[in-house]
């Protein structure tokens, strides 16, 4: 059947779907050892994705502002940074990484960041603090400019570009996540280990999930080293997980250093799963282990209980970064859902030509709606006048109230995931990722069915 | 021992003048901290900006306009879904949120049209709603989008629509005080006068400077039902665009956030002859001597104490009973600015409490004013504290409980010490007598959390590491 | 009499509101107003209120803090007319050097709102 192709006629948003560049820069710093990011704005550029990641992970990350005034958009902002970089360096002690993030304002005013940072280098750092080794690194994240995915995405390959340095071969291989929840770093990892292969993550955000200490040392920090990144140039392959989000990275280290690059796909469901462990092999020499064999039968098992009896012809919408939208939309075809409403959320035009895409609308024995420069109002404006119908919605929780005010069935996905618990504990990639969405969404429709007493006796017995 | 230097502030001693322990017969002419101030870059401030305290604060708890940002989208995505604003119209001012998602080629060549579009797609999309309010941001500031001229264009083509344009970029001021600032002033300009409620009570108020946080407006509208007062503009809590155009019918002002919405109160009073009534709507005590004070303005102050007679017989035992569990308990309030004045006097007076340290956002000095005033001798004041600092104090005062925002929460909850969302109000609301009683219930329910207790102990000690 | 000038002042500082409005010529009007109105209240038992709304306000805010200072300070009662007005002349006195003429608050002097 077919694929169709739209794009948001309108001009404005109605319920954005995705966020600014600097956002997805500043999940990406989080995710590095020693480091606070400068973002270079508007305080509010900053306190509030700060906010968001704490709703989203119930934990507080370090993230610094330059405070920009009305001052610096006469004569610039470039004091501002210095400033900044000089109370960090001199207020934390531990510091390495200090990633200045470009806004939306700071670009238009146009500082010069590169020219700063070699003053900073210069002036403060060689003088006062010979001894220490803070990397500056620039990311131009206007905020005008394609959207969180996009942000995500360069400050991966500036921190990678900065940092990266060719050394003796390490016997690694890098995997860049993109914008995925430590739960899916957890899942990543535990595959590595069944396979026996050492890795670089980028970035290992598990620690994120930080716990109480009795003696009061636990804080959610990110975990990959500036050592790590550093070494990325010397591992046998790099593996991006998602295209659009840290593909360029990936791309990078193979140009540069002629580390070879796999992108994708995004590791969730059986196949791609099935292709991540093949990658992995092929660019390792390892064998795939009985042991993931046994997960992988786990989880088919656990698809097959569900997929006839619940979820054939039931009618899904899946929202957010394209990565996962694609990637859920492929999982939905292996169990039977059908993936009827496709959308994401900002301008890139590559989304609708990702060759997942036409791999979908060959299997697919349905129609597929894909929608880009979507806003949420493109969900609700469709269910609204009833042009789809949609029996359940993947997404994250900015879409919450089109599931509540139309009562239709939602499984919070992604990011950020603010109205369910510990969300972000769980994986949607690997086998084990194939079964907490399986059986999520099953009992996301079983809830539905009792609460509407739609057939609900049928779970008596199944 | 007036102003203090921080450990982790030796570095930028120019904090020292924003940090005060009051010491004994010290008043507020002998020490006042800095305030309303520009931050420091790079000291982790929980500051906002100014278009988030006219937007995310003020602008976005009307209930019947469209909110639209001009701005590439993040202004608008990050200033949704973050507040507990309630209305009687569906919530939906917590639903709905629109962006002119600017890109570069309009950064380039002026994003005018885009606004135009975007406001009349807006509409379109919401044909029930015909108001809104267009927020101009960092990026469409500087290049010098005329939103006015927009709206009016607008305006005059739709012909049945108002819009209200809000003209404060993010890097306006020093924090989001300045939009409170832009938004009281700007709607006073151009707002207030231009229509007419529709009158049914002798006594009429304002209520300004709340905005229906968990209900807390619904609370203080139904005491004013029940004494028989017409609330005529709600700023902003719950509140219509149309009504607060018609706030200057109203015979008083009832302020509560003097912080947020005095100005507006400020010119109210001057331009309409129109008093100012501050009051403290948390704690029994303060509440009551508040309805008084309405009822005595408009000669019912029979209607005043029947309903505190009331209220009082129906929660007073309730709150005696955290009292009495609650007496004696260190406390921090690390909030936005007002709640350090308007709860320091409640939770010692009315819970028998002790406030050991308060900080705040984006107080002006009259906040400290109050708040020292208000305030107990060798309590730490600080003026836009930061995280390095709160653990200073946190290992200074060794608080049993901490009134903040989630993050600063989620950061605290390492340390073993809980907190309660200062901002959201925890499982308010948290006004008048019932909310007096909702926050004592939290604050029990949090200090003596049997978690804090196993969350110390460690395992591997055979005295369990105590 | 100065420590009972002081328990009232101090009392006042902790309590009323009023005494903070922003600007310098709000603070002033307040005090005078509110507390001349106090005086009369606790001096004759009753105040003129005249018709405009600010003028009830001054009554208001002044009815308030006489039931309140009478319920507290019980010696207040006790004394004759001159002495409460000495008192609370003395009152306004500081309240007007500390909120006013010593405040230390830059903002009091801003040309507006």
């Amino acid at each position: 059947m077919s694929l169709i192709v739209e794009q948001k006629d309108r001009s404005g948003v109605i319920n954005p779907m995705y966020n600014c560049q600097p956002c997805g820069a500043q999940f990406v710093c989080i995710g590095v050892k020693d480091c606070i990011p400068l973002v270079h704005g508007g305080q509010g550029c900053c306190t509030f994705v700060r906010l968001l990641f704490a709703q989203h992970f119930k934990e507080n990350f370090d993230i610094a502002s330059s405070s920009l005034h009305e001052d610096a958009a006469v004569f610039g902002g470039v004091k501002r940074i210095e400033e900044g970089v000089e109370v960090l360096v001199r207020r934390h002690p531990s510091l390495r990484v200090i990633p200045i993030i470009t806004t939306c304002s700071t670009e238009t005013i146009g500082d010069d960041i590169e020219g700063t940072i070699g003053n900073i280098e210069r002036n403060f750092l060689q003088k006062e603090y010979p001894e220490r080794e803070v990397t500056i690194v620039p990311i131009h994240t206007p905020s005008y400019s394609g959207s969180h995915v996009k942000g995500y995405d360069t400050a991966m390959h500036a921190l990678v570009s900065t940092l990266a340095r060719k050394g003796q071969p390490n016997g690694k291989l890098n995997i860049i996540t993109g914008w995925l929840n430590p739960g899916d770093v957890k899942e990543i990892k535990h595959i590595l280990q069944e396979m026996g292969v050492k890795s670089i993550i980028l970035m290992d955000t598990e620690s994120f999930d930080a716990p109480i200490m009795p003696d009061r040392s636990g804080f959610a920090h990110g975990s990959t080293t500036v050592e790590d990144i550093a070494d990325t140039a010397n591992s046998l392959a790099t593996i991006a997980l998602c295209r659009y989000e840290g593909g360029t990275a990936a791309k990078f280290l193979e140009k540069k250093f002629g580390v070879p690059a796999v992108i994708g796909p995004t590791p969730i469901g059986i196949k791609n799963t099935d292709t991540f462990l093949r990658n992995i092999s092929q660019l390792t020499g390892k064998e795939i282990p009985d042991s993931l064999v046994v997960e992988r039968g786990r989880a088919i098992d656990a698809m097959v209980d569900l997929a006839h009896m619940f979820f054939a012809d039931k009618q899904v919408a899946i929202y957010g970064d394209p990565d996962l939208v694609i990637g859920l939309a492929q999982f939905c075809l292996e169990c039977e859902l059908k993936p009827v409403l496709l959308l994401f959320g900002d301008d890139d035009k590559s989304y609708v030509k990702d060759p997942r895409l036409t791999e979908l609308e060959r299997e697919a024995n349905f129609d597929i709606e894909v929608v880009w420069n979507a806003d949420l109002w493109e969900l609700e404006r469709r269910i609204k006048d009833g042009s789809v119908d949609i029996d359940l919605i993947m997404g994250h929780s900015k879409g919450r109230y089109i599931a509540i005010d139309y009562d239709i069935p939602m499984v919070r996905v992604g990011f950020p995931t603010f109205d369910r618990a510990g969300l972000w504990r769980h994986p949607v990639v690997g086998y084990n990722g194939a079964i907490w969405l399986a059986e999520t969404i099953a009992n996301t429709l079983f809830e539905d069915m009792e609460r509407k007493h739609d057939r609900e006796w049928i779970l008596n017995v199944w | 021992m007036p102003f203090v230097l921080f450990r982790c502030d030796e570095v930028i001693p120019e904090r020292e003048k924003h940090c005060y322990v009051k010491s004994p017969g010290e008043d507020i002419v002998t020490y006042l901290p800095a305030a309303n101030i520009a931050t420091i870059p790079g000291t982790l401030t929980e500051r906002g900006c100014a278009y988030c305290g006219a937007k995310l604060v003020i602008g976005g708890a009307i209930k019947d306009c469209i909110q639209m940002i001009h701005g590439p989208v993040g202004c608008a995505y990050n200033t949704w879904h973050t507040k507990r604003y309630l209305s009687d119209n569906n919530d939906f001012q917590l639903k709905h949120v629109c962006s002119t998602d600017m890109k570069e080629s309009h950064i380039v060549f002026g994003g005018m049209d885009r606004l135009k579009k975007s406001i009349k797609e807006a509409f379109a999309a919401y044909p029930e709603i015909k108001r809104m309010i267009v927020y101009i941001t960092c990026a469409t500031a500087l290049i010098g989008d005329d939103i006015d001229a927009i709206a009016r264009e607008v305006e005059e083509e739709l012909g049945d629509v108002d819009i209200f344009c809000v003209k404060c970029p993010g890097f306006a001021g020093v924090s989001q005080s300045k939009g409170h600032h832009e938004f009281n002033m700007e709607w006073m300009r151009d707002k207030v006068g231009e229509c007419e409620p529709e009158i049914w009570s002798p006594y009429t108020v304002n209520i300004i400077g709340e905005y229906n946080i968990q209900g807390d407006g619904f609370i203080m509208e139904n005491y004013m039902k029940r004494m028989g007062i017409q609330v005529i503009g709600h700023f902003t809590g719950n509140g219509s665009y149309d009504l607060l155009r018609g706030m200057h019918r109203a015979k008083l002002n009832v302020v509560i956030c003097a912080r947020s919405a005095g100005y507006i109160a400020n010119e109210l009073k001057r331009r309409y002859g129109i008093p100012r009534l501050d009051i403290d709507p948390w704690g029994f005590d303060y509440i009551a001597e508040g309805l008084r004070k309405i009822g005595t303005f408009f000669g019912i102050e029979d209607r005043a104490e029947k309903l505190i007679a009331e209220e009082t017989a129906k929660w007073r035992p309730k709150l005696d009973w955290y009292k009495e569990r609650l007496a004696g308990k260190k406390i921090c309030i690390w909030t936005g600015g007002p709640r350090l004045w308007h709860w320091v006097k409640a939770f010692e007076d009315e819970l028998g409490m002790r406030v050991v340290a308060m900080s705040c956002k984006f107080g002006h000095p009259d906040d400290f004013e109050k708040a020292i005033s208000r305030g107990r001798e060798g309590t730490i004041y600080i003026d836009d504290g930061n995280e390095l600092e709160f653990f200073e104090v946190i290992e200074k005062v060794k608080p049993d409980i901490i009134y903040t925002g989630p993050r600063v929460g989620d950061l605290v909850k390492k340390l073993h010490i809980p907190y309660l969302d200062g901002h959201g109000e925890h499982n308010g609301p948290y006004m008048g007598f019932e909310g007096f009683v909702h926050m004592a219930r939290d604050m029990y329910n949090a200090i003596y959390s049997k978690l804090w207790q196993l969350a110390k102990e460690d395992i591997r000690r055979k005295d369990n590491g105590r | 009499m100065d420590d009972r000038v002081e328990e009232l002042y101090s009392y006042i500082q902790s309590r009323c509101l009023w005494q903070f409005f922003p600007r310098e010529w709000d603070r002033r009007a307040n005090i005078e107003g509110i507390l001349e109105k106090a005086i009369e209240l606790l001096t004759e038992g009753e105040c003129q209120v005249s018709e405009t709304l600010l003028d009830r306000y001054f009554y208001v805010e002044a009815k308030a803090l006489v039931i309140d200072v009478k319920s507290r300070f019980p010696w207040l009662n006790e004394l004759n007319k001159a002495e409460k007005r000495a008192i609370m002349e003395e009152v306004k006195k500081k309240l007007m050097e500390v909120m006013v003429v010593k405040s230390l608050n830059p903002e009091l002097r801003l040309s507006g709102y």
